[in-house]
């Protein structure tokens, strides 16, 4: 009989210090060879079971340890996670924190030196690790100078370079744009299919992943509920439930087909799970909804967005930016001095060419310009590294040595004072790790709203208000470091939320967020919005920008490739492939769906579009 | 500010003569050049040795660097010059901020042409033990991920209307606890994910890892090794002449 990769009996375990277990009684037989997904909300003891595999649990981390795991046949009580390493290759969540060298191919041979293994064995075993995941180009490159794929492939290679027989992945793929994800899943499904290893992988974004994995295991609240394929599971109420991230096509089959169950009892329905299944259900849908006489040309013409509608705007921007030229190497102010005096020498006038020159190499934003208008929500998409985040900082004056203008209500930023510009401007960043340091929520608003001058009274209000707003009252005299991460999230976020900006800007708001939190964002977005205030979000979450996005700002290599409506966007297919965007699984089957029914307007771009333009052209009947 | 004398002695990518030259060399080169500048008590001799240094770093593409770190130093430099000045006389303090000079240029260099993982090979070879020597080169490694958090911090709390620039002198001490509590709390956080994954890359079970870059001792090591303990004889022996009163300098 062949040994199990992995086996866990009766596994339970307790943190050094905590009152609870973080798993109960795990039992877990992996086969060999097949990639299992391990699924459940954050907190649910993902982690902990990751810890329990790789053995560190309980050699790092130390507890009351309950049942044993077994790992190719061997107690991880017997092995420590050194030894455990030629049999489980862990890739960690943050692929920055487990890049120790100065040097790519430093690192993947980092263990096998640790290990003892002779110079020629290290160069067949790091060569194959290369081959694998395509990693030659940087091999000599530091990896800080990395992108984030780029990260992972080399934190999956020094992995790969042991060539342990299991390989677990600890959400991989939370910070990674659409198209590099898609590139990740599909490097470990050919390390799974071609290397026969057994891959395991922690993730709450599903979406990529569906069609790649061969079992999800399903964990919640420490317990395993079950282990099953994709397709029956989908058809069980337990992912729905339990708060998982799935694509919301499914989300919406779901609530579809259990109305439907709940009105004629007797039968039941599967939910649709490959496209010509949903492909005929949608057009089932639409027959059932649509009358052919009363229809709407377009979505967007007929509702929801008014503010979309050029007549409706407000003529005046808030926000322009001018000829916006940003480098880190060179400042743009000296620079522009340099450009506005006219030399009558000529040497100097060949020092500031070579000057320019340099300036425009480096160029990380390259001539950009845009307006911005009240009540407006604007997403910035594009490839990871496109200059996203640097326009952000530069429009809030956070970096200020740019080349342009950037006009806030009328004025300059450069004439503002930095807090002036913070008053309007609200920028929330992704790790809420970077800005609370209080020991309670109170004090942190209190610390946000120092500056503004308010009353005792205004303020308490304002905090009360901020607090309601996000249903985080209770956690009011609450120490923010003792909460979890999603909780941390909305703290940060009221941090700058009771400061009542004008503009918000959302940098990566739904990494690492489970449905409701994105929900609850959604509202906070769509409230502000009602505000007519001015949002700009980052993001790589497609299917939730395009719930809230009047505009979208596609950049690539620090310019502007498009300014236009979403529908303009995802409709253009060289611009899409050009900046690593991909159409969601709902546009798909919406082009065959129109195919099909030709009087659908051009313009829908997600489910609960559709839904809502169905219901609007039957009540207008 | 800060983050430029961190550039002064972070590893740079390029291909000058010292990159070249093996990691021990250099650390030879450090500690001889270190003893004269030590040993050496004459401005003159001192002013020609910082003169040949000064026209090594333009040929080797530091000189920049160094000048900068120079620069984000100068009120140290002060200090020790304006101190010196007052205590004892203006030769003493010149030939002091020569030797500081010439310290914080040769170690420039080496930190700046050394790779920490050679610098942490060559260290195990010398029997330094492994976790030393390799903390050593990790401390390297995350300088710029430390300098980019800091930035973050930063940004994350002026844009909650927090200014690091107000108020008094106190105050502004006071203001930089905002950047100071979470950038320590995320280190303590970064150490345990960086333990946790040296753990399961196998750190630590052999006392003595293999290494797959072979250091190599080349013939450019041994002409830069001798040519330097050249050098250095012939100071102490200027020394000692000196001493003896056999020989007495041009200037003097």
């Amino acid at each position: 009989m062949t040994v199990q990769p992995i086996e866990c009996q009766d596994f339970s375990f307790m943190y050094h210090k905590s009152e609870y277990l973080a798993v109960k009684q795990i039992n877990l037989s992996v086969d060999k060879g097949k990639f299992y997904l391990l699924a459940g909300p954050t907190g649910s003891g993902k982690t902990t079971l990751i810890r329990a595999i790789n053995g560190l649990i309980p050699h790092f981390y130390h507890g009351r340890f309950f049942g044993y795991v077994k790992i190719e046949g061997k107690d991880t009580l017997e092995m420590t996670p050194a030894k455990l390493a030629s049999s489980v290759g862990t890739v960690f969540q943050n692929p920055e924190n487990q890049l120790f060298s100065m040097s790519v191919e430093r690192e993947l041979t980092f263990s096998l030196e640790n290990l003892g293994f002779s110079r020629e064995q290290i160069s067949k075993q790091i060569n194959h690790a290369i081959n694998l995941t395509k990693i030659d180009s940087f091999l000599k490159k530091s990896p800080y100078e990395l992108s984030g794929g780029e990260q992972q492939r080399v934190a999956i290679a020094s992995v790969l370079a042991l060539n342990p027989e299991i390989i677990i992945l600890d959400e991989p793929l939370s910070n990674l744009d659409s198209a590099t994800a898609t590139e990740i899943s599909q490097l470990l499904e050919s390390i799974q299919k071609h290397e026969g290893k057994t891959v395991i992988l922690s993730e709450h974004r599903l979406e990529y992943l569906l069609d790649v994995v061969d079992s999800i295991i399903v964990i919640h609240q420490g317990k395993i509920k079950t282990i099953e394929p994709p397709s029956v599971l989908l058809q069980q109420d337990l992912l729905y439930d339990i708060g998982i991230d799935l694509p919301l096509l499914y989300q919406w089959f779901y609530i579809q087909i259990r109305k439907i169950e709940h009105l004629n009892e007797n039968s039941t329905y599967r939910i649709p799970c490959n496209e010509n299944e949903q492909l005929q259900w949608l057009k089932n849908y639409c027959h059932s909804n649509l009358d052919q006489k009363y229809l709407v040309r377009s979505y967007f013409n007929s509702e929801e967005t008014p503010l979309m509608r050029e007549e409706n705007r407000v003529t005046e921007p808030i926000l322009t930016v001018q000829n916006l030229n940003f480098s880190y190497e060179i400042e743009g102010k000296k620079l522009k001095k340099h450009s506005s005096h006219k030399f009558p020498f000529r040497w100097i006038s060949k020092k500031r060419n070579e000057k320019m020159k340099k300036f425009f190499q480096t160029l990380v934003l390259n001539d950009i310009n845009a307006q911005f208008y009240p009540g407006e929500v604007v997403s910035l998409l594009g490839k990871n590294g496109a200059g996203k985040s640097t326009f952000v900082r530069c429009l809030t004056n956070l970096l200020n040595s740019y080349m342009g203008k950037v006009i806030l209500n009328g004025t300059d930023t450069q004439q503002l004072p930095s807090h002036e510009i913070t008053r309007v401007i609200g920028l929330m960043f992704q790790n809420p790790d970077h800005q609370l340091f209080l020991n309670s929520v109170e004090a942190e608003l209190e610390f946000s709203l120092k500056n503004l001058n308010l009353t005792p009274k205004e303020q308490d209000q304002r905090i009360f208000q901020t607090l309601n707003q996000l249903d985080i009252q209770n956690l009011r005299k609450f120490p923010p470091f003792s909460v979890s991460g999603g909780q941390k999230k909305k703290i940060a976020l009221a941090t700058i939320l009771c400061r009542n900006p004008e503009i918000l800007i959302f940098d990566e708001p739904t990494i690492g967020q489970d449905a409701q939190q994105k929900q609850k964002l959604l509202e906070i977005i769509r409230k502000a919005q009602s505000e007519q205030k001015l949002i700009i979000i980052i993001s790589h979450d497609i299917e939730f920008i395009l719930q809230v996005s009047t505009r979208i700002l596609v950049m690539d290599q620090g310019r502007i490739l498009a300014d236009d409506k979403p529908t303009n966007i995802f409709h253009d297919k060289a611009l899409l492939n050009k900046s690593n965007l991909r159409q969601s699984t709902f546009m798909h089957l919406y082009e065959k769906l129109r195919a099909q029914i030709p009087d659908l307007p051009p313009d829908i771009l997600s489910i609960t579009q559709l839904e809502r333009y169905l219901s609007n052209v039957t009540t207008n009947h | 500010m800060s983050l430029q004398i961190i550039k002064t002695f972070h590893y740079l990518k390029e291909q000058t003569i010292f990159h070249r030259l093996d990691p021990r060399t250099k650390g030879i080169m450090l500690v001889i050049y270190a003893t004269i500048i030590f040993i050496l008590d004459d401005l003159t001799l001192l002013l020609i040795l910082t003169g040949l240094l000064i026209i090594a770093l333009f040929l080797t593409k530091f000189a920049v660097h160094i000048w900068e770190g120079v620069k984000a130093m100068w009120f140290i430099y002060l200090l020790i010059f304006g101190i010196n000045w007052y205590v004892t006389n203006l030769n003493y303090s010149l030939i002091l901020i020569l030797r500081f000079f010439n310290f914080m240029a040769i170690f420039g260099v080496f930190f700046r042409s050394t790779q920490p993982e050679d610098l942490s090979q060559s260290l195990i070879q010398l029997h330094v033990p492994n976790n030393f020597a390799f903390a050593l080169s990790l401390a390297f490694r995350f300088i710029p991920t430390m300098a980019q958090e800091t930035e973050r911090v930063m940004e994350a709390q002026k844009s909650r209307g927090h200014q690091f620039n107000s108020g008094g002198l106190f105050q502004k001490a006071r203001n930089f606890f905002p950047l100071l509590i979470p950038l320590i709390m995320n280190s303590v956080r970064r150490a345990f994910h960086v333990a946790e994954a040296l753990e399961t890359r196998g750190f630590g079970v052999l006392k003595r890892p293999t290494f797959y870059h072979e250091l190599k001792w080349k013939k450019e090591d041994w002409i830069v090794v001798l040519s330097l303990l050249l050098l250095s004889s012939s100071v102490i022996a200027l020394k000692i002449c000196e001493k003896q009163q056999i020989l007495t300098l041009p200037w003097q």
